[in-house]
């Protein structure tokens, strides 16, 4: 144990001298207290925006108002999902990389494995000291978050948002987790450096931009500003029913989206944090219990990419070679 | 100028050796290509959608909602996006190495004690990544017209095809834009995987933070549908949105795209040149980026010593 330890504590201590990974860190940080002060203002412009359209109603005596828009305190993090999508993502593919370049360019890899250390200990202490970074940034940005939402919002945090939020940001450092052991498996499975960095954001732009994108865009609701089916006209029943019609087209859809991990930590995010409707009267545990495909979705690539280091690392010859 | 083609003869021949760039060429045509075909089974279905609501409001006597417009180019849609995203991060993988890999290799000292100017340096750089960029986007063109007249069976018109023409004019620059400003950053870095990162970090806040920090600045009016009594938000722009949109190329490339691509109905059917008029503004906005970086890289490299 004391080997993992060891390189646990040199990864972390590695990790903080990178400047780059302290730049990522920073903005990441303050676009966590951004996206907070800016959820604050569209909830007041949005809720402005429905006053006056109530007002609109009321001068033509109609008494039929429409729902009023969402005031929970928690969807001011909408845009810290997207955040964590594309810079916590290339944080971590940033330091899965360099755990194992720099070790192979100042040839101490070659060096530790000379000594009483087992290459999977080694692996072990890289991968669980990167994922103790991960951890801490991800709780740390949840007090950051927290801390922001009770200080602007005016609308008081419940024992139930504080554990969604808290929830949310696990499910973030999931998120990461997966990018950062793509990143060691890549770094490990093809000897340039360099090339590896490039083939981690290629898969990444892949899972993370194109899969999601190509279900936008198959998505019928989305081909006109406020939707398709509102244009028309249709409430949420009539929509099913035309929906109904589209089944092969719809799971083709739904399929697409489910290959990227962007996906599945979107979805549960957006329910963690009532961005979604529906999920508003549910605890945090009975979301997760009803998402509990986007957490597998987020958990079961991380333990297949684990997996398949593992056995690279353990049976590659070559392995200090760059 | 003989220097420079030579120069970009190299880099042609470079970036063609380079599995991972193929790769990443492969994957932007692959993705053009499929937008074409993603965006008309859209449409096709978004249309049979249209008239099982028209079936279904007629059996209940109630009064039909007008049908979607739909304008022809407006099925590439989704190309645009795939040039903000892919096309952007193909700039960066051509240029992320162009210099630190001379400097890393020893080349660059060679090649200077050659008579080969400084200036030429660059310049054949940008020749060659004008080709191979141009080259793609040619490519990509030719693909998206035949898919076009294959797939909805129309040949489009002169308005049409300038249109288009001026689109994939707009995305050589947008791209050529990210090359210039990735070839300044591996100008002043010293090893190529900070200056590839950096340039990473930077695709990331344009294409996608600063469009989203406008976003959420943006105004949302209520429309009412008085057949259904449904509520739907439009968004609209503020000042303040707009301003911020400045800071991002990729957003006013994809404004002034989606303007040309007939994907608003409102200039859907204008002439080409009111289309450029009414998006000037964001014209010089996407032309800026490149321009300063280029006399920034001609600057720094004519005046480093330490080259």
């Amino acid at each position: 144990m004391k080997p993992i330890r060891t390189i646990l504590k040199k990864e972390i201590s590695d990790a903080v001298r990178n400047k780059l990974f302290l730049v990522i860190l920073g903005m990441l940080l303050v676009l966590t207290i951004v996206s907070v002060v800016l959820g604050a203002f569209q909830v007041k412009a949005n809720l402005d925006a429905y006053n006056q359209s109530v007002s609109f109603l009321k001068s033509l005596g109609k008494t039929d108002f429409p729902a009023a828009p969402n005031l929970n305190p928690l969807a001011s993090s909408k845009n810290f999902v997207n955040y964590i999508g594309l810079l916590g993502a290339l944080m971590a593919i940033i330091l899965g990389n360099a755990a194992i370049v720099k070790e192979k360019r100042n040839g101490t890899l070659k060096l530790i494995l000379s000594r009483q250390i087992f290459r999977d200990k080694y692996l072990n202490g890289k991968i669980l000291g990167n994922l103790t970074l991960l951890f801490s940034i991800s709780m740390f940005t949840f007090v950051i978050s927290l801390a922001s939402v009770a200080f602007i919002s005016t609308v008081s945090l419940t024992l139930d948002d504080i554990t969604r939020m808290l929830a949310f940001f696990i499910m973030s450092f999931l998120y990461m987790s997966v990018f950062l052991i793509l990143g060691v498996l890549l770094a490990v499975a093809i000897p340039n450096g360099n090339k590896a960095l490039l083939v981690t954001v290629i898969i990444w732009l892949i899972f993370s931009f194109i899969l999601p994108q190509i279900g936008d865009t198959m998505d019928m609701d989305n081909q006109l500003p406020g939707g398709f089916f509102s244009a028309m006209g249709m409430n949420k029943a009539d929509t099913q029913k035309v929906l109904d019609n589209f089944k092969f087209y719809e799971t083709a859809r739904d399929s697409i989206e489910q290959m990227s991990p962007t996906k599945h930590y979107e979805r549960a995010s957006f329910a963690l944090l009532n961005v979604k409707p529906g999920f508003e009267t549910n605890t945090t545990l009975q979301i997760l219990s009803i998402k509990w495909i986007d957490l597998l979705g987020l958990l079961a690539p991380i333990i297949v990419l684990w997996l398949i280091t593992y056995v690279i690392f353990l049976k590659r010859e070559n392995i200090y070679q760059e | 100028m003989h220097n420079s083609k030579i120069i970009a003869a190299k880099e042609f021949r470079t970036a063609y050796k380079d599995k991972v760039f193929i790769m990443i060429v492969l994957l932007f045509l692959l993705m053009s290509i499929a937008s074409v075909y993603i965006g008309s089974t859209t449409k096709n279905a978004e249309l049979k959608a249209y008239q099982d609501i028209v079936s279904v409001i007629q059996s209940e006597g109630g009064a039909l909602p007008a049908a979607p417009e739909i304008f022809p180019l407006a099925i590439l849609k989704n190309i645009i996006t795939y040039i903000t995203m892919i096309g952007a991060v193909l700039a960066i993988f051509l240029g992320f190495d162009s210099f630190s890999s001379e400097r890393e290799n020893g080349t660059l000292k060679l090649l200077l004690s050659k008579p080969v100017y400084r200036d030429q340096l660059i310049t054949g750089k940008l020749l060659g990544a004008g080709v191979i960029i141009g080259g793609i986007l040619i490519v990509t063109l030719l693909f998206n017209l035949t898919l076009f007249i294959v797939t909805t069976g129309l040949l489009p018109g002169v308005n049409e095809i300038l249109r288009l023409v001026i689109f994939f004019f707009l995305a050589f620059v947008y791209m050529m834009s990210f090359y210039i400003v990735t070839l300044y950053v591996s100008i002043r870095t010293q090893d190529r995987t900070s200056g590839f990162l950096i340039m990473m970090v930077l695709w990331v806040f344009i294409s996608f933070v600063i469009p989203q920090l406008a976003d959420t600045q943006k105004n949302f009016a209520y429309a009412l549908n008085s057949i259904a009594s449904t509520v739907t938000q439009i968004p609209s722009d503020t000042a303040l949105s707009k301003t911020i949109e400045y800071f991002s190329p990729a957003v006013q490339f994809s404004n002034v795209s989606g303007d040309l691509l007939q994907t608003v109905s409102a200039t859907a059917t204008t002439s080409v040149a009111s289309v450029l008029g009414k998006n000037l503004p964001a014209l010089l906005d996407l032309f800026f980026p490149g321009i300063l970086f280029l006399i920034l890289s001609y600057t720094r490299v004519q005046r480093e010593d330490a080259i």
